[in-house]
């Protein structure tokens, strides 16, 4: 074969953030195939230093502005195993519906408006609006339950502020009585029994549109949180799932042992492996791993998808996100009417009891993260570590362009289809590269 | 506010890139200061989609407060409509880190929803590096922006 390829992907568009793809090929010889990421460092980890505990989780939930409740939780907990702290079953509860609406909220968001115009075979969504008017309506709907569910558990979706370090700093909705944030849930678990129609049709979009996935495996490392109490997201070990169905639990004090980050010169991002040379984290990983913790309802549209652990097709991600999506709904749903049946109470954050290091992790949208602290006798950070999902799966990423290269070659396709494949890839991985600027740029009309 | 609330606020912006984060500080700033009695804070953060969630029905009048580079002096700030404006910048597609508001809006429209009344207040940043803070410029105006989209949010 003499083909010669030569994709040059500056900055792919619908990812978060800023990765390149290039591949080289004179001859049939591949002399480049790179997943690059020219993003700068962020000094997160600097910025936590001096800081007392109650300033931590604020600083480091800005790491991300998808995953912050993530970002959140897992920085509370590691200050709290640090410090000393248990939180009461009621705090465990109440951030386990906001994980719950973090992951609903993002994966509707991937899943609408980053991966349905790949699935459509549209370059974005807007071509999509005059075709497709009622998903996007659909898409719309779901999204602003996600925003209202996560605002009325952390005060706000994005940067929540009501979680804190040993429990809530207020009760669900802001309300100022116990019997009033009850209500607050009761209207909540209306709101999310009446999205189910919505995911019905989502359900039936994807099952029309499961043959335009592309069909591609390889068979990898998945690492997700493992907890007894029901599919990993909120809180447990660290599971490690090898292709041979093998699982590896991991203490989260103990991450280090499984991200082993290292630099590559390809990337400003540090990548990661364990037992092999790659590893993926993120709703495949987490579904591979959870299957069979899967809420009932979330099973049967697993099942109806056509989904079976072990699944090694990256471009699956996007159909385990849905499938999360849905158990996240039934699972708020059984939370508040747990918590509703015993009662909320009144609570105040729970005081340190000692002052020293710890880690804490959580299963977001795009995988698990862990973040790490050591504090001094008076409360004051002494050192942070944040590992965040998206550069746990550059690595992955890179082993699957190796691999899809080869036998888009093999298949010859030709240098547009491989590119689109290859974005496609990426995309299906939802990566979070950093976050950016906003803001709005205009010129007044005469 | 209750959820029957017809006027919203919604703050747009990224904390972590110094002024683009001034539309979000703003309406957090309102819900703080308990001035949001007679409409809803929305703390949207980098979350543009979202705007469009609010086109519907029960929506009476939305302001967007947002950083925007209108050409005025760092901290100067405007009121302005969608339709005012045209956008100079260029949005590949959408996502939490590419889109632009204006397009959104033309989105909405397009598909037919309820387009409510739109106000954008508009405060001209004057740096978008990841310093962790606000400019001096913008920092010692916040009462005049919460003065101002309070004030515009009491007319109908």
């Amino acid at each position: 074969m003499s083909k010669n390829v030569n994709i040059n992907v500056h900055h792919l568009t619908r990812v978060e953030g800023h990765g390149n793809i290039v591949v080289n090929v004179t001859d049939g010889t591949v002399e480049k195939c790179e997943w690059q990421v020219p993003e700068a460092p962020r000094f997160f980890e600097a910025m936590v230093r001096g800081r007392h505990y109650s300033e931590v989780a604020r600083i480091t939930s800005r790491i991300c502005g998808i995953c912050s409740v993530g970002h959140t939780l897992a920085s509370l907990k590691a200050s709290e195993k640090a410090l000393g702290i248990k939180v009461s079953h009621q705090t465990d509860r109440l951030r386990r519906i906001l994980k719950h609406a973090e992951n609903y909220d993002s994966h509707v968001l991937h899943v609408y408006f980053l991966i349905a115009p790949d699935l459509l075979g549209a370059p974005s969504v807007f071509p999509l609006v005059p075709t497709h008017g009622d998903v996007v309506k659909r898409a719309l709907r779901m999204k602003r339950l996600g925003h209202e569910w996560g605002a009325c558990l952390g005060g706000r979706t994005t940067h929540p502020t009501r979680p804190v370090v040993g429990g809530f700093a207020s009760l669900p909705g802001g309300a100022r009585t116990v019997r009033e944030a009850e209500a607050h849930l009761r209207e909540l678990k209306d709101k999310l029994l009446a999205v189910v129609p919505d995911a019905v049709e989502t359900y039936k979009l994807l099952c029309e549109l499961a043959g335009n996935i592309p069909a591609f495996e390889r068979p990898t490392e998945f690492v997700g949180l493992v907890d007894e109490l029901e599919y990993g997201l909120y809180d447990g070990a660290i599971g490690c799932l090898l292709p041979d169905g093998s699982l590896e639990m991991v203490d989260v004090q103990d991450y280090r042992t499984v991200t082993n980050e290292y630099v590559t010169d390809q990337s400003t991002a540090k990548f990661a492996k364990h037992k092999l040379d790659s590893y993926m984290v993120g709703a495949l990983a987490r579904l591979n791993i959870n299957h069979a913790r899967l809420h009932p309802e979330a099973r049967k549209l697993a099942d109806g998808l056509g989904f079976k652990p072990i699944c090694c097709n990256p471009y699956m991600n996007s159909v385990a996100q849905f499938i999360e999506a849905v158990h996240c709904v039934y699972m708020a749903v059984e939370y508040i009417d747990e918590l509703l049946t015993v009662g909320l109470k009144d609570e105040k954050p729970v005081a340190p009891s000692s002052y020293g290091r710890g880690a804490g992790a959580a299963d977001v949208p795009r995988g698990i993260l862990f973040h790490e602290y050591a504090y001094d006798s008076d409360g004051m950070c002494e050192m942070g570590n944040c590992i965040i999902p998206t550069n746990q799966n550059h690595a992955n990423i890179q082993c699957d362009f190796d691999k899809m290269v080869q036998e888009m070659l093999a298949q010859d396709l030709t240098e547009k289809q491989m590119e689109l494949r290859l974005e496609m890839l990426v995309r299906g991985y939802d990566p979070c590269i950093s976050c950016s600027t906003h803001y709005l740029d205009v010129t007044f009309r005469k | 506010m209750t959820s029957q609330s017809r006027r919203y606020i919604l703050g747009l912006g990224n904390y972590a890139m110094g002024d683009d984060g001034i539309g979000l500080q703003i309406v957090e700033q309102i819900a703080d200061r308990g001035l949001d009695r007679r409409f809803t804070v929305v703390e949207a953060g980098n979350d543009g989609m979202l705007v469009l969630t609010y086109f519907s029905a029960e929506t009476d009048k939305l302001l967007i407060v947002d950083a925007v580079d209108f050409g005025g002096a760092p901290g100067e700030f405007i009121f302005f409509a969608p339709e005012d404006v045209e956008t100079r910048k260029y949005a590949g597609g959408i996502s939490t880190h590419e889109g632009d508001v204006l397009r959104l809006i033309e989105m909405g429209r397009t598909l037919g929803l309820p387009v409510p009344q739109i106000r954008i207040l508009a405060v001209q940043p004057l740096s978008m590096q990841m310093d962790g803070g606000l400019s001096a410029a913008l920092a010692a105006r916040m009462d005049d922006y919460v003065a101002a989209a309070v004030a515009e949010m009491d007319k109908p």
